[in-house]
């Protein structure tokens, strides 16, 4: 979804046949800067932290994996920029490598979590009955799980690692955007067009799809942009437990893990950099999903 | 009422089994089992011997096999023995349930004298600077992550005060003072990250409410301000509130976890994690049904909690 058609959710875009389609994307996104400035400092922070993640080879200043017995537990200079650990590794280009474990596992899981738990939805809702029954049950049943609990135990069972991390953390997740679809797909069933469609000969999986699905996409979109900061603070949190991305591979939870033992009484910046990173993703994601929700959809204020 | 309470209370049976196939057979996907991390503690073992060893924690039988026996020797009061305490799954959660419990409650009565205060200044003073500060405190604490403040506070306790919270069990009752040491940190962590939500919630409520007709009622009639938010908004504002703790039990659930690790608490939280990195599965799939059932019963307690709330809410 392009930031135009966002822009056009929220009643935001300029006619279609005024200008071309970057003018609107810049129109759209310059009006939701003003009026949601927070909002908007939360998307910059988070372009940020994705640029970091995607050009991290060329943005970080040494190999994140060679240790240096010499220059070992150093705080920030010129040369080190954030110091180094306690086996002499570099802690900014950790940290910049970090930033991809990190969005990575979040993006994944929630596109994945509110994949599942929309067509969990979208088919509880638009079938209605025993299947309803039985898809709603399973929801209560996710959703009765303390999430970091669930997560520690479906990676307990697949083992750790970023893939596992993230298929763990969508299922924790799912729970949330299956109840909301469900909501909205009640509701657009009985709309007019939906009959429609059901007159003409649509079939149901036409009519969830192409006619049902696209007016409860908002909902969806809001629902992510504020589940993603929930789904960093888990897989901070499974590899605070060293059970996210195993080393040598960074990660935000891991690093604080290491600094937490021993070295970071008299070395605080090794768990204070790390711990400023996560809470500064989590800070921005939930500027913009807040924003966001102002914007496309007010009905989930205070949710 | 008691219809109502006995036709939540069966429905909670569907939940419960699903959560139990769910827990008993996630934690059977992989190849390696429980013995295979106890190896560390029993070297040498042939494959003879782990024959003997695996039928003696009932680990060679059909899964579906084991899980009725689970199931069925645990309707009966016996949940199993822990592979690694050696001592049997109710008395390891009778253990650390206490701590829990204690810590979630001092968390609940902090998040209550801290959110509900000022998400109230935050709606009726809305737009000024007091406004903003409740906010940025409500975002704040939710994007921190309370472990990361619990493993600031021990460090800077200790560094700047030269106090460190005593490890071990102590009793509420006997040993508060030490308990209470123990205990304050964690709680009042858990309680700010609690409050973050809380506060938000709170405020937008409480907005809603002060636009409300009995409202302006109240304020035409000449009540004091302070009379018209207290005792006329206040009131219904605090329904969504509530629904909102009963929903998010598990979030102060999972915010426990790592702030019991941390802290070292002896809590249920922390015997999880330690179940779930020992693959202690019997430990690991009770403790799950159990804090889900607790989790179920809170929720069952905030619904009756509605009709003593709100009168117009008939519960059938």
């Amino acid at each position: 979804m392009s930031a135009a058609d966002v822009g056009a959710l929220a009643g935001y875009a300029a006619p279609a046949h005024s200008a071309p389609l970057p003018m609107r994307v810049a129109r759209a996104t310059w009006r939701f800067a003003k009026a949601k400035p927070l909002g908007a400092i939360g998307a910059v922070i988070i372009a940020i932290m994705v640029i970091m993640a995607v050009f991290a080879p060329m943005i970080a200043t040494h190999d994140y994996r060679r240790t240096n017995a010499r220059q070992k537990l150093q705080t920030p200079s010129g040369e080190h920029w954030f110091g180094t650990d306690q086996l002499g590794r570099d802690l900014f280009s950790r940290v910049v490598y970090g930033a991809r474990v990190s969005l990575m596992v979040g993006f994944m899981g929630t596109f994945l979590g509110v994949l599942f738990g929309s067509v969990i939805g979208l088919v509880s809702g638009y079938l209605g009955g025993w299947v309803d029954s039985i898809l709603m049950r399973f929801v209560d049943a996710v959703q009765a799980f303390p999430g970091l609990i669930l997560a520690l135990a479906i990676v307990a069972a697949l083992g750790p690692g970023l893939t596992k991390a993230f298929i763990a953390i969508s299922i924790t997740l799912l729970a949330r955007p299956a109840r909301v679809v469900r909501g909205s797909v009640l509701g657009a069933k009985a709309t007019p067009w939906v009959e429609a469609a059901r007159t003409v000969g649509a079939s149901d999986l036409r009519i969830m799809f192409r006619h049902i699905l696209p007016n409860v996409m908002a909902p969806i979109i809001v629902l992510a942009s504020l589940v993603l900061g929930i789904a960093i603070l888990i897989e901070a949190s499974l590899s605070y437990l060293g059970l996210g991305v195993q080393p040598p591979t960074p990660a935000w939870g891991s690093m604080l893990n290491q600094a937490s033992s021993g070295f970071f009484e008299t070395y605080p910046h090794l768990a204070l950099i790390p711990g400023i990173a996560i809470s500064l993703a989590v800070f921005a994601f939930n500027l913009f999903g807040d924003a966001l929700r102002d914007v496309l959809d007010p009905r989930l204020r205070g949710s | 009422m008691q219809t109502y309470i006995i036709r939540r209370v069966l429905s909670y049976i569907p939940v419960l089994i699903l959560v139990s196939l769910f827990t008993f057979f996630i934690l059977r996907v992989i190849p390696g089992d429980a013995l295979v991390s106890m190896m560390g503690e029993r070297q040498g073992m042939n494959s003879e011997e782990m024959k003997a060893a695996r039928a003696e924690l009932g680990l060679d039988r059909p899964v579906i096999v084991q899980y009725l026996s689970w199931m069925g020797n645990g309707l009966r009061g016996d949940w199993g023995d822990s592979f690694w305490l050696h001592k049997p799954v109710t008395s390891a959660i009778a253990d650390t349930f206490p701590t829990s419990v204690q810590l979630g409650l001092m968390a609940f009565v902090i998040t209550a004298i801290v959110a509900v205060p000022i998400g109230i200044l935050s709606a009726v003073k809305q737009d000024t600077w007091m406004d903003y500060a409740g906010r940025l405190f409500a975002i704040s604490f939710l994007s921190i992550p309370g472990f990361f403040i619990a493993i600031l506070s021990i460090v800077y306790m200790a560094k700047w005060f030269g106090w460190i919270p005593p490890r071990g069990a102590f009793s509420p009752f006997t040993e508060t003072s030490q308990n209470l040491q123990q205990m304050i940190f964690p709680a009042i962590i858990l309680g700010l990250t609690f409050s973050a939500s809380t506060t938000r919630i709170v405020r937008t409520t409480m907005l809603e409410v002060l636009r409300e007709d009995y409202i302006r009622t109240a304020r035409a009639k000449g009540l004091k301000e302070r009379g018209v938010v207290w005792r006329h908004a206040l009131k219904n504002a605090m329904i969504p509130v509530v629904t909102y703790w009963g929903v998010s039990i598990t979030a102060l659930i999972t915010g426990s976890v790592l702030i019991e690790v941390v802290y070292g608490l002896n809590g249920m939280g922390r015997l999880s994690v330690d179940a779930i990195n020992q693959r202690d599965w019997p430990v690991v799939q009770t403790v799950i049904l159990f804090i889900v059932l607790t989790t179920l019963f809170i929720n069952l307690a905030i619904d009756l909690l509605y009709g003593v709330l709100d009168p117009r809410i008939q519960l059938s």
